[in-house]
């Protein structure tokens, strides 16, 4: 998060550089954003200037993001003791996740971002290009993510009877219709068949459909993988039971909303400029 | 058009290239892994480190280590190639030590981590000596010579009072002329390991028994660990107390309260062969109340309540003899003669030995039991095929067989009351009584201490141990071996053995006699106290235990009965952890626990316990007497210490060490 925040700083930085110098009644915070480092030239040249700083946090970020997911795979595969959690494609499971959720958020940020903020006609079409290409990856990354979880599904049935349970968990288990329905179906199959072809990409309603579907499978695979793998049982054959928290999930999912919504006002009140423009 | 189809026609080529050398690498298993995946392609950083071969002690297994060392410090702990509890298969014991040294055999996390257990800083390396009030939490490190010199000779050690030493403490005098059953007083000197391994069983009750005298040698914690699994099998076995699936044959088996994956021992033997196990396609079923590691690697789980383990194998033996899956034929050798010309077999059972009805000991002519072959009675010794179900009367006595009344006995209960008993479903008994008995012999059922565990553990084990008997697997291939393997032979005077150890080099040796201080194998009526005060005794007596009464012990020390003793040496023991409830009860308050009753009590080896420092319970007032030295090991690995001490970072971990414990005793 903090290299995200970093990331996001020199991302609007030159922005800020630029108001810092208009006269008006902001121009002291901004004067305090940049910690009062002017520099000369237009936005492009400052923009120039700053953007290898900009692409260096942006790798940090992606690269710290990719280790947390292998560091969430290997930490939920070392639980000996859970039999669903304990696979060495744990790591492969959050890093499709992670690749997934990660070309729909790109996706879809960018399409509400370019309705809810004016962008110039020839910065929307460039972006509304690179938008459509970047779902062929949401394609094939999704299809990466099914083929992990159809070896991860293979080896629990060689794991003795706790592979097998781990694996009815989702099959026709307590996790069954959330993971049918939200993972398969919304997750995966329909975003799928939403990218597949040029002309669907190309759609931003179905971009959009496409990308939050997507979304909503990797939260529901994270939640069935979590929380299935605590249904397991320990002293009978009667699944252990898992009492929701409505107040809880309304709250993460509310904390995730408004993240999401914020993320997009900053476009709206930071000093947001297309580069294309 | 033309380009497009050689596309197409290239693309389909390698994707079935691809699937071809993908199938076929999935489906031949190569003849010896890469270089690279032994050697590794780094420099190895234990290259040209001094090997050492030890034994691990960090569990009963004792698997062998190769330790590598490097400007005398261990730098890396790997398993001994020559061990079979590392390597499958091991090493052949032909091969040259040096060739050895550049292949590593396997250690458990707990065995590679020993190098932390070896450098842990708060080691005890030295004798502590208390030198406070009890409770105060005051040691001292001293020499060797010193607790040598207190320990043998006594003194006025902790300014409390004169405490006898070892010298004084071995007397060949009685402890009390009027009770002289009780023995001599070097019966006052109690020795208490908690696990101690072979080899030095054997050197600890050379001097403890043979050289001091005191009939209180070892008084280890079997009684608390499977002491009924010990007498559930001698009861089964003729001269056999403890037996192994023979997993490398066997095509299906079923574990009792035993977790191979993670417990028992020696456990990364058993997991490795287990995985070969199923990995060629055998069923591996774990019964066990708990979801265990190993219950999720088995092909079936049974979640049976705690203590029915005997229920469900009657239960599986009801089905077994309603559809009539008993090897009756190996059942019917009625000596070992008959079952080796019949099958081959090195065993034979006592199936058809007749049993009187009027007092429940065998049929006899002399010695001899009988059975009936074809309806007529003959010595078992003589006969080549005993009959299986006898209920007849012979020569005026009504007899059964041994059969007979187990078969009697089963038929009891249904298989549904059986498994009320377990709580589970009746047809998960019917199914593993039809797997079990679905692969000849080389089916086998094993238990560990979950079945045993319990007050009726004994008779679960026999159960248990029982149902191998039924299919005629016992010491068969793949079958329940029982006779096979064994440990060394400590005292030599075996084939091959350069030494005899029991008959020689033992001068001034002494005769241990008396009542040990836990009265096991011994008779209360036979007592001074009997004949004086008749029942009941102070404390129970242990006339028919199997060995000695671990949580005994303590209670009896603290009650002074049937004697006081004045030096309790314990070790690798925590008595308090192991059994807590006998030294609570018995040491908790000053009125049950007058004076000073542990005069000495010198634990070792290793780190600082709560034993010595008498942890009852956080009150000093409520503390039992005791007295404390702390040891170093008899493991060995003295350098680091001598290290420390020099560097004196001994009273830094003894501070640091009083911090974690709080006040001490």
């Amino acid at each position: 998060m903090i290299s995200y925040a970093i990331h996001s700083y020199y991302l609007f930085r030159p922005e800020l550089i630029y108001r810092a110098r208009e006269k008006g009644p902001l121009q002291r915070i901004y004067q305090l954003t940049v910690f009062n480092r002017m520099e000369e030239g237009d936005l492009g040249e400052i923009r120039s200037r700053q953007q290898g700083r900009e692409r260096c946090w942006a790798g940090v970020s992606l690269a710290f993001s990719f280790l947390g997911l292998i560091y969430l795979g290997i930490l939920l595969s070392s639980f000996k003791g859970r039999v669903m959690w304990h696979s060495s494609v744990m790591v492969f499971i959050f890093f499709g996740f992670g690749i997934c959720s990660g070309s729909a958020f790109l996706i879809l940020l960018t399409h509400l971002k370019n309705a809810f903020v004016h962008t110039p006609f020839k910065a929307l079409t460039a972006q509304r290009r690179y938008l459509a290409e970047f779902g062929i990856i949401l394609k094939y990354a999704l299809l990466g993510q099914a083929a992990v979880f159809f070896i991860y599904f293979v080896l629990l049935q060689y794991t003795g009877i706790g592979g097998r349970l781990a694996a009815q968990v989702f099959f026709d288990g307590p996790r069954a219709f959330q993971f049918w329905l939200f993972q398969v179906i919304i997750g995966l199959a329909l975003p799928f068949a939403l990218m597949l072809f040029e002309r669907l990409r190309e759609s931003i309603l179905i971009s959009c459909v496409a990308a939050l579907a997507t979304m909503t499978g990797t939260l529901f695979g994270c939640m069935n993988l979590f929380i299935g793998g605590q249904l397991l049982p320990m002293t009978n054959f009667r699944w252990e039971q898992f009492i929701p928290e409505p107040g809880k999930i309304t709250f993460g999912i509310v904390t995730m909303a408004v993240m999401f919504i914020a993320f997009l006002v900053t476009y709206k009140i930071l000093p947001y400029e297309n580069m294309e423009s | 058009m033309s380009m497009d189809r050689n596309r197409r026609r290239f693309i389909k080529s390698a994707l079935a290239v691809s699937g071809l050398v993908m199938g076929s690498g999935c489906l031949s298993r190569s003849p010896k892994p890469e270089e690279w995946i032994e050697g590794g392609p780094d420099p190895d950083p234990a290259e040209g480190a001094k090997v050492v071969r030890t034994v691990c002690l960090g569990c009963h297994s004792a698997c062998g280590l190769q330790v590598k060392v490097k400007d005398d410090v261990v730098i890396k702990i790997d398993g001994n190639p020559y061990h079979p509890n590392t390597r499958e298969p091991h090493l052949p014991y032909q091969t040259d030590p040096k060739e050895a040294e550049k292949v590593n055999g396997t250690v458990c996390a707990k065995g590679g981590a020993m190098i932390q257990t070896l450098y842990n800083p708060y080691r005890v390396q030295h004798p502590l000596k208390r030198i406070g009030p009890r409770g105060s939490g005051k040691w001292k490190s001293i020499t060797w010579d010193q607790a040598y010199d207190e320990i043998i000779n006594g003194g006025n050690l902790f300014g409390e009072g004169h405490v006898d030493g070892l010298k004084a403490i071995r007397s060949f005098d009685p402890i009390d002329p009027d009770r002289p059953e009780l023995g001599p007083k070097a019966n006052q000197l109690v020795f208490m390991p908690g696990r101690i391994e072979h080899g030095r069983k054997e050197f600890t009750d050379r001097w403890m028994r043979d050289a001091y005298g005191t009939v209180n040698k070892r008084l280890d914690h079997t009684s608390i660990c499977e002491t009924s699994h010990h007498v559930g099998l001698a009861l089964c076995f003729h001269k056999a107390h403890h037996t192994k699936p023979d997993i490398k044959h066997a095509e299906y088996i079923i574990f009792f309260g035993a977790a191979p994956y993670e417990a028992n021992f020696p456990m990364q033997a058993l997991a490795r062969k287990l995985n070969f196990f199923r990995e060629g396609g055998g069923t591996m079923v774990v019964v066990d109340p708990r979801f265990s590691n190993s219950a999720a690697k088995a092909a079936r789980w049974i979640p049976i309540l705690p203590g029915t383990d005997a229920a469900f194998a009657m239960g599986m033996m009801r089905w077994m003899i309603e559809h009539d899956r008993v090897d009756s034929r190996y059942l019917s050798y009625p000596n070992g003669t008959a079952g080796k010309a019949g099958d081959g077999h090195l065993t034979w059972s006592n199936a058809t030995y007749l049993v009187r009805k009027d007092d429940g000991t065998f049929l006899r002519e002399g010695k001899s039991p009988l059975v009936l072959e074809r309806g007529k009675p003959i010595s078992a010794e003589m006969a080549k095929e005993g009959d299986l179900l006898v209920d007849a009367v012979v020569n005026g006595i009504k007899v059964k067989s041994v059969y007979r009344m187990l078969v009697d006995r089963i038929m009891e209960r249904s298989i549904k009351e059986y498994a009320v008993i377990c709580g589970v479903e009746p047809k998960m008994i019917e199914k593993e009584a039809d797997d079990f008995t679905s692969h000849g012999r080389r089916a086998v059922a094993d238990f560990y201490r979950g079945s045993v565990q319990h007050t009726n553990g004994t008779y679960a084990a026999r159960t248990l141990a029982t149902l191998n008997f039924l299919i005629g697997n016992v010491s068969w291939k793949g079958g329940c071996e029982a006779h096979g393997g064994s440990h060394w032979h400590e005292m030599g005077g075996k084939p091959g053995n350069r030494y005899n150890l029991k008959k020689e080099f033992h001068p001034g040796k002494v005769k241990a006699e008396g009542v040990p201080i836990d009265r096991h194998k011994k008779h209360y009526e036979e007592s001074a106290d009997f004949k004086k005060n008749g029942y009941p005794a102070k404390r129970p007596w242990f006339p028919f235990a199997y060995d000695n009464v671990y949580q005994e012990v303590v209670p009896s020390i603290a009650s002074q009965y049937p004697y006081p003793v004045k030096c309790l040496i314990t070790y690798w023991n925590n008595v308090v952890y192991s059994s807590p409830a006998g030294g609570h009860r018995h040491c908790h308050g000053r009125n049950l626990c007058p004076g000073r009753l542990y005069p000495a009590l010198p634990p070792f080896p290793g780190g600082l316990r709560d034993t010595p420092r008498g942890p009852y319970h956080p009150d000093k007032d409520e503390r039992p007497e005791t007295t404390g030295y702390g040891q170093a090991g008899l493991q060995g690995y003295q350098d680091a210490g001598r290290d420390l001490h020099r560097h004196g970072f001994q009273d830094e971990i003894a501070g640091v060490r009083q911090r974690r414990f709080g006040k001490g005793p």
